[in-house]
């Protein structure tokens, strides 16, 4: 054992509290959802539609789970695409370049901008002025704007990660720069760039500002129709609890939402990790 | 002796900052040079404006002219077909994250090669002309992340070899390498010069007299001499070579 000072020690021991402490809210959280909603977990909760009186009192999640499923898909589709094809110029084309560093500072500023202003925008554009009305279209653009940053970030991160010796050695060559990309960049990239993609879309399913004003609806079929509203998992929990419907279905409804965030970010993180070592 | 790499009033900036100062030089073909002084003098910017990858670097301006085997580089449309006739290895060993034989075939494959059997020929022709073949033959298809520095950077020059460059720039690349592998690059550096032109920067002066047929001391981003290796160590003309090559600078 290193013998530290009492200074030393007093920090150390101050670290340990803070992450024991917020590693305890964790699990009480848990805890807590586990206790109140477990026992209401079971098949028919999980493959049934909301019944009862009034709706969503009794019966079960499935076409929010489904909305949840389908808008995140969407909101994918609209931020990956672009999303890389940013990242990739700000970290392999637009080095040294003015525009880059306002690209950057435009895509910060993207991520600090409110959900909800970011749901207001899509409903002005898309919903009213486009005609689209409350819809799984809507919706999609209105998260996938949200997460696009996101994606943007994490990824340019996982690319200007990639040890830049590699570029060097290659461009001496007089192989040209997509090729390097191709063959050397991209494939050491990949686990960061999932990773980052996986936390964007934690981020969007965990999402209720902006989708509340373009695209759900108390109850829908959630089956997939681009122009028609969905149920989706945070909205239905936020009816059942604001309009005091059942809580006991709410919790159960609140685990399974946060069950899916554990299992994401789980795995984001271990994506992340595959990346950490790949480039030490 | 042909020249084959000739420097004509050449000079770098980055920037506003003066790197290199109207430099007039020639390197003959078949033989090393070697490029000697203190850091910051502007040694890797010579090379790296040699084979055209000093410009990748922010704010780099030239002026002046360099010409390899009679091309003037800097008029030249392809600058890939440049930097693929001068080869350039550098300080840190880098094994692109690839197998043994794909860091080999990394350049030949992008210039279109694609038979199997000429593809297995650079592979084992390459990896001998470095000495490596016989450590690595049985595990070409394993990943190159493995091998020593030595070898990794033995690696690299098979790397550079393999798409046929007439003239090899070498940055210091012995400078993270234990005696015996540097003893061993520098064999393979002679037994290289007889179909190259070589130009090596190096700190290790002995390093210089062991191997360069020619050395040319640069200090301030100017050339203060060059002559006969033999001849600069035992007997500098200038003041200040005289001062390095007794160890005064650097
Ligand atoms: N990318 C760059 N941008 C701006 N200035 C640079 C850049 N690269 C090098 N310089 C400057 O140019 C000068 C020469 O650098 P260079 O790397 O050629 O020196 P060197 O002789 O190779 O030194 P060393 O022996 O330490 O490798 C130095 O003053 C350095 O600060
Ligand atoms: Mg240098």
């Amino acid at each position: 054992m290193i013998k530290r000072n009492l200074g030393d020690r007093i920090l150390v021991s101050f670290f340990w509290i803070s992450g024991l402490f917020i590693l305890l809210v964790l699990v009480a959280i848990l805890a807590y959802l586990i206790w109140r909603g477990g026992a209401f977990i079971n098949i028919d909760f999980l493959l049934g539609s909301p019944e009862g009186y009034p709706l969503g009192s009794e019966g079960g999640i499935l076409p929010a789970i489904k909305g949840t499923l389908w808008l995140i898909l969407l909101a994918l589709i609209f931020s990956i695409i672009p999303g890389l094809a940013t990242a990739v110029y700000l970290s392999e084309y637009g080095r040294n370049k003015r525009l880059t560093e306002a690209v950057n500072v435009l895509v910060q500023s993207m991520m600090g901008i409110p959900s909800i202003v970011v749901g207001l925008f899509v409903y002005a554009l898309c919903v009213v002025r486009l005609g689209w009305g409350i819809s799984l279209l809507a919706g999609g653009v209105a998260l996938g704007l949200m997460v696009f940053p996101v994606i943007v970030v994490s990824s340019r991160n996982a690319l200007l990660a990639v040890d830049d010796n590699y570029r060097l050695v290659a461009r001496a060559l007089g192989v040209s720069e997509s090729y390097i990309f191709w063959r050397v960049i991209l494939p050491r990239a990949v686990p960061g760039i999932l990773a980052g993609i996986l936390l964007a879309l934690g981020y969007a399913a965990g999402a209720t500002a902006p989708i509340m004003v373009t695209a759900t609806a108390i109850i829908a079929s959630s089956s997939g129709v681009l122009l028609e509203p969905v149920m989706a998992l945070p909205y239905h929990l936020y009816i059942l609890f604001n309009e005091h419907m059942s809580l006991d279905n709410a919790y159960a409804t609140a685990l399974v939402l946060v069950l899916m965030l554990v299992f994401i970010n789980a795995l984001a993180l271990w994506l992340h990790s595959i990346q950490e070592r790949n480039n030490a | 002796m042909m020249n084959t790499v000739e420097l004509k009033n050449f000079s770098t900036w980055y920037g506003q900052a003066l790197v290199l100062q109207d430099i007039n030089i020639s390197f003959c073909n078949h033989s090393i040079t070697a490029i000697v002084g203190p850091s910051g003098c502007g040694k890797t910017t010579l090379l790296r404006s040699i084979n055209r990858t000093a410009e990748l670097e922010r704010d780099f301006t030239c002026q002046g002219e360099i010409q390899v085997f009679e091309t003037r580089i800097y008029e030249a449309k392809e600058i890939s077909a440049i930097r693929r006739r001068v080869g350039m290895v550098y300080q840190i060993p880098v094994a692109l994250p690839l197998s043994i034989r794909e860091n080999v075939l990394f350049g030949p494959r992008y210039y279109g090669v694609n038979k199997r059997s000429q593809l297995d020929n650079i592979v084992e022709n390459c990896l001998r002309k470095v000495a490596l073949w016989d450590e690595v033959k049985h595990r070409l298809n394993q990943s190159a992340d493995k091998l020593s520095g030595g070898q990794k950077q033995r690696l690299a020059m098979a790397r550079v070899l393999a798409v046929e460059p007439q003239v090899l720039l070498l940055d210091e690349p012995c400078s993270s390498l234990d005696p015996a592998s540097t003893r061993l690059i520098e064999e393979l550096l002679e037994e290289l010069s007889r179909e190259l032109c070589i130009i090596i920067v190096t700190h290790n002066l002995p390093q210089a007299r062991r191997i360069a047929r020619e050395t040319v001391f640069m200090l301030d981003g100017k050339v203060v001499e060059y002559g006969p290796t033999a001849a600069l160590f035992a007997d500098p003309k200038n003041e200040k070579t005289r001062g390095f090559v007794s160890g005064l600078y650097g």
